[in-house]
């Protein structure tokens, strides 16, 4: 029985698809321009939708033991809720855990003292001896903190905080005036010093202090805490831990492990929030566009040798030889559009990453899967392509 | 000389119920015969070729190509069927992404059967031989048509079917390209149906008919 697909079939397929794609190279410029550029969207929008969701997690990345606790209803960092601190002490008590670190977290209205405008700032209020964030642990200024109203400023916050940066690095030190409608007093804020950490999908920009004077600020309970960090004792296991930690804290309490806990906040945002769908529509578009484009080039190319493809067919060649051709032709447009849609997205993420102060970088992953959803659109449309073809009669056209 | 083709009473119109546009046709080629198929145009040549060629749905029982029925053929012997025959046009139908050396050798790409012509030596014994690199638009139209009678040709077919090859070609290239296919037709003892009304090439036959209004004259 024949094959599908003779070997000598199969190389003459390759031939005739890479010489028709080079020999009409310039005819099919507009449309190789187009898959490009629908690649490049693709690229770009999914390098938006990773950025967002690793920056929703910029804070949880940095904290300092491997579980945390939190309220029992604790919905990620876009709802925050908070517990007493007094419903710690079982974990204090737990042979596994080395320490707890408090953690406050809330956002604030602040006000620049030259410019009298009005932003909102996350403050991250922790215990200066115990930091529960990895970037204020044994740093000298973090120290600085213990007294009331000091705070250190985020120098990766986005530009909406006035000349905030240009004080301090030239005074030593700048000030911002809380902006609270509920508490009767304002405090003043005292900038002494800068840590990096970045603006996340919700949060312009960070402050951190001490707990006290976030409580402070805030009017509230310093025992009122968002989350507790516990760093366990070397070999313990943290989801063993969490499990015994489950049965011990009050039923008011939750413990998860920081991995759960990452992963818990990008789902909510990803399926929670219009973003997840936005960006899917996004991508599903960019491989349509992409897809459109393939099959404009491939109904060109059939148009112009339409004969000559019929010819062939009454020679013997069969359907699968044609689909050959139409598949490796999409492919080698794919193919060569990639690099050009990889140097644009990658170009347009440097330009976006300065402007977002987002951290949109091209990763090896993401240029893998718009390869393979680029070769998966080649494949789907040269296949359409392979029917229309079928579907000509030799006798009306010869 | 063993019988290629044997066609007894043959009508046909295009759909079930129209008028028919061939009309009782009796008509046999053996091996090595190059038969002429003259005739005005719309005199029914070329829907004749388009039958024997399985290019349209021949009505059962009235064509018999190399012992099977075509009417009755199904998908398999049809295709095994196409593989022993070859046809040529009017236009040449080469492939414009191909060099004329690739457009030969697409003729034969999907056979395995031995006794298949080298593609270059075809070229060459059609005078060819020093334009294997070129594309098709570089060649000249006597020239692509050579091309194609060599892309036909280099399967060795038992039967080539000729659709007014020369229609568009001038008196020199018209009989470079019919020489042509009479001396490769005769080296490989295929059979040749060469329809045509050009009066200048009707010599390279070994038998003509005459067809009008969709009949074959007598005599």
């Amino acid at each position: 029985m024949r094959p599908p697909l003779r070997l000598a079939e199969a190389r003459f397929a390759a031939t005739l698809a890479w010489q028709q794609t080079w020999r009409r190279a310039r005819r099919s410029l507009g449309a190789f321009i187009g898959i490009a550029g629908a690649l490049t969207l693709v690229l770009v929008q999914l390098g938006f939708q990773a950025a967002l969701e690793e920056s929703a997690v910029r804070i949880h990345r940095q904290l300092t033991g491997e579980l945390v606790v939190v309220a029992r209803h604790f919905q990620g960092f876009r709802d925050l809720d908070w517990f007493e601190r007094a419903g710690l002490a079982q974990a204090h008590a737990h042979p596994q855990v080395a320490a707890v670190a408090p953690l406050m977290l809330d956002a604030i209205l602040v006000r620049d003292r030259e410019s009298q405008a009005m932003s909102s700032i996350w403050c991250i209020g922790i215990d200066p001896d115990q930091p529960a964030v990895r970037f204020a642990v044994g740093r000298a200024d973090t120290q600085l903190l213990r007294l009331p109203g000091r705070v250190l400023f985020d120098r990766e916050s986005r530009p909406r905080y006035g000349d905030v940066l240009t004080r301090l690095d030239r005074d030593g030190r700048a000030s911002m005036l809380t902006a609270l409608a509920s508490v009767p007093l304002q405090a003043e804020l005292e900038i002494v010093g800068s840590y990096r950490l970045g603006a996340t999908i919700a949060v312009e920009g960070t402050l951190l202090m001490s707990e006290a004077t976030l409580a402070g600020v805030l009017g509230r309970s310093r025992e009122r805490l968002t989350l507790a960090v516990l760093q366990l004792a070397p070999g313990a296991r943290p989801a063993q831990v969490a499990a015994e930690l489950a049965a011990l804290l009050p039923a008011s309490l939750r413990v998860m492990t920081l991995d759960e806990m990452i992963a818990m906040e990008q789902h909510l945002w990803a399926s929670e929030t219009p973003i997840g769908l936005i960006f899917a529509l996004c991508t599903g578009i960019g491989l349509v566009v992409c897809g459109i484009f393939i099959w404009q080039l491939l109904g060109q190319l059939i148009d112009e040798n339409l004969h000559e493809y019929v010819v062939l067919r009454i020679m013997g060649y069969n359907a699968a030889f044609f689909a050959l051709v139409l598949l490796l032709t999409a492919l080698l447009y794919t193919a060569a559009a990639l690099p050009l849609a990889i140097l644009a997205a990658a170009v347009l993420d440097v330009f976006s990453a300065g402007s977002t102060h987002l951290d949109t970088h091209l990763t090896v992953g993401r240029i893998v899967f718009v390869m393979l959803a680029g070769t998966g659109t080649a494949l789907c449309t040269g296949a359409l392509a392979g029917l229309r073809l079928r579907r000509a009669d030799p006798a009306a056209l010869l | 000389m063993p019988r290629i083709l044997n066609i007894q009473g043959l009508s046909f119109g295009y759909r079930a119920g129209a008028a028919p546009v061939l009309h009782n046709i009796s008509l046999q080629l053996n091996k090595g015969e190059i038969l002429i198929l003259s005739g005005p145009s719309g005199s029914g040549k070329s829907t004749l070729i388009s039958l024997i060629g399985l290019l349209r749905q021949a009505p059962p029982g009235s064509i018999n190509l190399f012992g099977a029925d075509l009417g009755t053929a199904d998908r398999a012997t049809q295709l095994a069927l196409r593989q022993r025959l070859r046809c040529i046009f009017q236009r040449h139908y080469l492939l414009h992404s191909l060099t004329a050396l690739q457009n030969v050798a697409a003729g034969q790409h999907f056979q395995s059967r031995p006794g298949l012509a080298d593609p270059a030596a075809l070229l060459a014994a059609l005078g060819l031989g020093d334009k294997l690199g070129r594309w098709p638009e570089e060649l000249s139209g006597g020239e692509q048509q050579r091309v194609a009678v060599a892309r036909a040709l280099v399967s060795a077919p038992e039967l080539l079917l000729a659709d007014e090859p020369t229609a568009s070609l001038d008196y020199e290239n018209a009989r470079l390209v019919v020489d042509g296919i009479a001396a490769q037709a005769a080296r490989l003892g295929c059979g040749v149906i060469l329809a045509t009304h050009d009066e200048r090439i009707m010599d390279v036959g070994t038998r003509r008919v005459e067809m009008r209004d969709g009949r074959l004259l007598p005599g």
